[in-house]
């Protein structure tokens, strides 16, 4: 009777599992910054002197494919600094030649909550760049990407085989040179209705997950000048209708951290464009928090004379 | 390891492998190996608090066993308490302590440094209230002499500790499940393909119905200023289905789970949205807990009084739903949800406890629309609290429901999301003589279309799990 049951069990899930077989191959076919990362480091990981870690404002603001030194941009939607630091740590003894490295601190960096041991991109960062954020030892399942989060690779999925939209172009340097559509965009970065709508900003404070994420801040900082590297810290350009938002208190805050890092390290150097509202004209924003490809191209040329000054 | 998560299926896939092929007679093995599946289980959340669950265990072995053998009734009496001082202290350390701490500095306006009581402040093990509760029920039932205490000590770890309901119930107790470690299990393919069939049923509403539900829900929650009515309302009502599937979602992996074991878990949910009055709901609504506190809170208190009154009894109602408001969490939401359906039970027996005439009788008569309506309000606005962050917010809620706000736009919250709780709805309702939608397939459709259901159903399964989206009994 058991047998049966095996049997029974068996003819039942092999459809299941060639059917996902076929649908995470289909997912790794997705053109990815991921990937083109992955490619960067396993061809050029030697020569890399630049690493920039950071959220998906940092993403969109670099397109390493503009600077002079070789550059890699390992910055990701939703990647706190807990996963930056893991990243770093695990990536530093294949960059030989790695001089500095970018840190983003946004407006609520400080008092928004790591990510957990149980972050859906750590599947991606350790099938791309073999970086094991899980905090534990891994397995296979932990390698498959469309598991990562279902909902997010199907849209993608239907998005890239069926309707064919949301077209993507990757540079060498894994930058999406057709990031455009957006919430900007869709609005004909019509100035009057973007002030209408509502977006998405923390303005809750949160004292408890600010005294953890300084510290860990800290400590990133004491590794960093433990191993005699530059920093560059980023603040973003914010669209004009962001920046009167902003809690006054989680502003001061973090604002107060970053003078004193600046202080007590010789090393870190910040690079502040948070207010900066004349070079960024709306038609440089994708949406309030981040920018368009022609806006990174400003960012960038800003970014490298930063870069400059230090190598 | 969450139910809804891969880790969950590959773990289960090996012990359950493991566990028959050791065999059907090899009873003990068997059930050292549920002990250390149990364990892993447990210790993979955090394995610091798996010595608090076998220390737990421990104790209430050892208090059942020499409740046996004592024989003098203050004997009996110090080692009961012993039991019941321990676990209460065990719960009031981890979960209640800092609620209480704090409580009573609000309460006197005492500023509390940081540093005062920081050795408190920890987290609370996951599903302390339900194993807590388990242990406890044992110790009384044999200090009651209502069971034999078990001289095994494995078949008593594995009865407190077995992992498919260790976590969030049900509440079982030693009588109906213990037996069921001491006996002989053999396959059966019915009942393994029906566990299947459960478990394919809980993530269903878990995943599909409860997870969905759950996103419109906090995002009205989180700014209830920024609604109307309406939506309030709506969120309101989402919230009290999101609950529903979410818990009665998990008891069926629980329940399926087992069954795929030889085990037989108790029913938790019974349709509890279809009571004639909330004293119903309740009877249907986590049925183990309930019956925990009728059998260790209610009864006890109103045979305790001299003279059993008709406010004794509304007084035991009330201190034993403020009691299952406090189980739920340590914060004043849920005393505030427990508390106001104690009141609602209370105003049901008016005019008290008179066998004619009572609300709870005429409810029965009404047309079914009405108490239905009835039953479904009064849970919606015991809901509000329960899931609200403090009192206050559920006040901001409740003040905006009933003041009429208007809402300035019908959000686009309202949509694809009650496509399934539409569905799971359908069945349930079709299907209310058996378990579980699934139970009784076999009979009514033909393979292909049963497999092809399954397919289905599994596919929307994984399509729409997000990443890690924990149960909301966990915390309790």
């Amino acid at each position: 009777m058991q047998r049966n049951f095996v049997k029974y069990l068996l003819l039942f899930f092999i459809p299941v599992l060639l059917g996902y077989m076929v649908v995470e191959y289909l997912t790794f076919r997705i053109p990815s910054n991921y990937k083109k990362n992955s490619e960067l480091l396993d061809t050029e990981a030697q020569n890399l002197e630049v690493l920039i870690l950071g959220s998906s404002q940092m993403k969109d603001a670099v397109n390493a494919a503009l600077l002079k030194q070789p550059t890699i941009n390992l910055a990701s939607g939703d990647q706190h600094h807990n996963t930056d630091f893991k990243i770093l740590k695990s990536l530093l003894p294949k960059l030989k030649n790695l001089k500095t490295v970018v840190l983003e601190v946004s407006y609520s960096h400080f008092e928004l909550p790591h990510n957990s041991k149980g972050f859906w991109k750590n599947s991606v960062y350790l099938k791309y760049y073999g970086v094991n954020c899980f905090e534990r030892e891994t397995y296979f399942k932990d390698k498959l990407i469309y598991l990562s989060f279902p909902p997010f690779y199907s849209k993608k999925l239907y998005n890239h085989y069926i309707t064919k939209e949301d077209p993507a172009s990757f540079n060498h340097y894994g930058f999406d040179t057709l990031n455009y559509s957006g919430k900007f965009k869709d609005l004909k970065y019509d100035e009057a209705k973007i002030v209408e709508k509502n977006f998405k900003i923390n303005t809750r404070p949160d004292l408890e997950i600010f005294e953890t994420n300084t510290k860990l801040f800290f400590e990133i900082l004491d590794f960093l000048k433990d191993n005699n590297l530059n920093v560059i810290i980023c603040e973003i350009p914010m669209y004009k209708s962001y920046l009167p938002v902003r809690h006054n208190g989680i502003l001061k805050r973090r604002d107060s951290i970053l003078q004193v890092a600046s202080k007590n390290y010789k090393n870190v150097h910040l690079f502040d464009r948070e207010e900066d509202t004349i070079n960024f004209s709306v038609k440089k924003y994708w949406n309030e928090s981040h920018l368009n490809p022609d806006g990174a191209v400003i960012y960038t040329t800003m970014f490298q004379k930063v870069l400059d000054s230090l190598h | 390891m969450l139910f809804n998560s891969f880790d969950f299926g590959f773990f289960l896939v090996l012990v359950y492998v493991i566990y028959w092929t050791i065999g059907t007679r090899r009873r003990n093995n068997q059930n050292v190996l549920l002990l250390i599946s149990s364990y892993i289980f447990y210790g993979l959340w955090d394995w610091r608090f798996l010595s608090l669950l076998i220390a737990s265990s421990l104790v209430d072995y050892f208090a059942g066993r020499l409740l046996q053998r004592a024989t003098s009734n203050s004997i009996r009496k110090l080692l009961l308490w012993s039991s019941v001082l321990w676990n209460l202290g065990v719960l009031v350390t981890f979960k209640y302590f800092d609620f209480f701490v704090t409580s009573f500095a609000d309460l006197f306006a005492i500023s509390l440094t940081e540093n005062t009581y920081t050795i408190w402040n920890v987290i609370v093990p996951v599903g302390l209230s339900f194993y807590t509760f388990q242990t406890m029920s044992y110790t009384i039932d044999v200090y009651r002499k209502k069971i034999t205490p078990t001289k095994n000590l494995i078949e008593f770890l594995c009865f407190v500790s077995f992992f498919p309901q260790l976590v969030a119930g049900p509440i079982e107790r030693a009588k109906k499940l213990l037996p069921q470690f001491e006996k002989e299990r053999s396959f059966n393919l019915q009942t393994s393909k029906e566990g299947l069939r459960q478990i394919l049923w809980g993530l269903f509403k878990k995943i599909l119905v409860a997870d969905k539900l759950g996103i419109a829900v906090s995002i009205v929650f989180s700014n209830p200023e920024g609604y109307g009515s309406l939506m309030l309302i709506f969120a309101a009502v989402l919230f009290c289905f999101q609950v529903y599937c979410d818990f009665s979602g998990y008891t069926d992996i629980a329940i399926g789970t087992a069954k795929l074991f030889g085990f037989r878990l108790s029913k938790n949910f019974s349709l509890p949205y279809l009571s004639k009055s909330i004293t119903e709901l309740w009877q249907r609504w986590h049925i183990t807990l309930t019956q925990w506190f009728t059998d260790y809170v209610y009864a006890p208190f109103v045979k305790s009084a001299k003279h059993i009154t008709n406010s004794i009894r509304a007084i035991g109602l009330l201190v034993t739903m403020f009691l299952v408001g406090l189980w739920h969490g340590a914060n004043w939401t849920f005393i505030a949800f427990g508390v106001f359906n104690g009141c609602v039970l209370v105003f049901e027996r008016v005019p008290f406890f008179k066998r004619k005439g009572t609300v709870r009788k005429k409810l029965q008569k009404v047309p079914r629309i009405f108490s239905l309506g009835y039953v479904f309000i009064m849970f919606t606005i015991s809901a509000v609290f329960f899931r609200a962050e403090t009192i206050g917010q559920a006040w901001t809620i409740l003040k905006r429901i009933f003041t009429i706000t208007p809402d300035t736009a019908i959000s686009s919250l309202i949509g694809i999301k009650l496509f399934y709780l539409v569905l799971m709805l359908i069945a349930e309702m079709l299907t209310q003589k058996w378990d579980f939608p699934l139970q009784k397939i076999e009979l009514k459709i033909p393979k292909p279309v049963r497999w092809a259901l399954y397919y289905v159903l599994i596919v929307l399964i994984i399509r729409y799990a997000e990443p890690k989206e924990a149960f909301i009994y966990f915390q309790f």
